[in-house]
């Protein structure tokens, strides 16, 4: 037998025995998603509340493969009492389909929203709520944190 | 001829190498996440089921217990929960008991629990889950999790996330009780 048409069939046989994984996406996927699951302080992290230039600064990071929901994030100012929020500038984040929950928008990579005051007055303590999963692998139960603002200048 | 009949050979032999290979490593990258597989005896945990009545796990001794936690905000455990009650369905009667407890409001657990079909005890709790994951060996606070229990109240294995149907059913048939 022709030497080049052994090296081809072994080249096939490499190809097809590894067509399973590749077509359920096991090769494709990176290894983090698919094999190890984060603790959800690792999935998402809360980043420092800071007031800078007039506007509370809230920011989240989701690990590779973790999203956040919209409408599941929400700030509250815990001191000084009485000082509520402006609008933040959350963008509407990207849309994703979810078999059970229909569209719903969420945050893949960072969620940053700023909120005014209306006297310009610096919060001292928020407490932010934010709820996520890990594509197709789990969900994390709701998640409350309280942060102390810290001033940039 | 004969060098002809022996390379031959060795291709379809090196191509049988590979083929086998090639899904030894295609069944290592599709293995679920298990967490681990301690044997230790399960903690009693005690959760409200939906008449608001507290339920022991003690009480399903003597089978095998698939504890399921699951949300009805978690789209994987909704994902998961309808090939469980087939499994449900096919091991019941040879003494396999799921038992899923919901961290999960009492009204949204009613609704949906029954929208699901389930067939099983359904729990239901809020801080009470958090504590009843952590006794059973959460570390991740995540959802799915599950965790099986043999017929002696040993806890022998762990798991976040979905269960891959043939494994679940594998790890079913070790672990069901005698007779």
């Amino acid at each position: 037998m022709n030497p080049r048409i052994g090296s081809l069939l072994i080249v096939a046989a490499l190809a097809l025995s590894a067509q399973p994984a590749i077509a359920d996406g096991s090769l494709l996927q990176p290894r983090e998603q698919s094999d190890r699951i984060l603790p959800v302080d690792e999935a998402f992290r809360v980043q420092p509340a800071l007031w800078q230039n007039g506007q509370l600064i809230i920011g989240i990071d989701a690990a590779p493969g973790c999203y956040l929901y919209r409408d599941k994030f929400g700030v509250v100012v815990l001191a000084p009492a009485n000082l509520v929020l402006g609008k933040s500038d959350l963008r509407a984040g990207e849309t994703h389909h979810d078999e059970h929950f229909g569209e719903v928008r969420v945050f893949r990579d960072r969620l940053l929203a700023r909120y005014k005051t209306p006297s310009a007055t610096p919060p001292q303590k928020v407490r932010i709520r934010y709820q996520g999963c890990a594509e197709n692998l789990v969900c994390y139960p709701p998640q409350e944190r309280v942060l102390t603002v810290e001033t940039v200048r | 001829m004969r060098n002809s009949a022996i390379q031959g050979l060795t291709i379809i032999g090196l191509c049988v190498v590979a083929a086998i290979g090639g899904f030894a490593v295609y069944r290592y990258l599709a293995q679920p996440s298990v967490i681990d597989q301690t044997a230790c005896l399960a903690p009693e945990i005690t959760l409200n089921d939906l008449n608001a009545q507290p339920r022991k796990l003690s009480e399903w001794r003597g089978k095998l217990v698939l504890v399921n936690f699951w949300a009805t905000w978690c789209a994987p455990c909704l994902h998961e929960i309808p090939m469980l009650l087939e499994i449900q369905q096919q091991y019941g009667a040879r003494g396999l008991q799921i038992v899923g407890p919901a961290m999960d409001d009492m009204e949204a657990v009613k609704t949906s629990a029954p929208e699901l079909g389930i067939n099983y005890p359904v729990l239901v709790g809020d801080t009470e889950i958090v504590t009843a994951m952590q006794a059973l060996g959460d570390t991740l606070g995540a959802l799915p999790y599950s965790v099986l229990i043999d017929a002696n109240g040993t806890i022998v294995y762990r798991k976040h996330g979905e269960f891959d149907r043939d494994a679940l059913q594998k790890l079913i048939e070790q672990h069901l009780p005698a007779g």
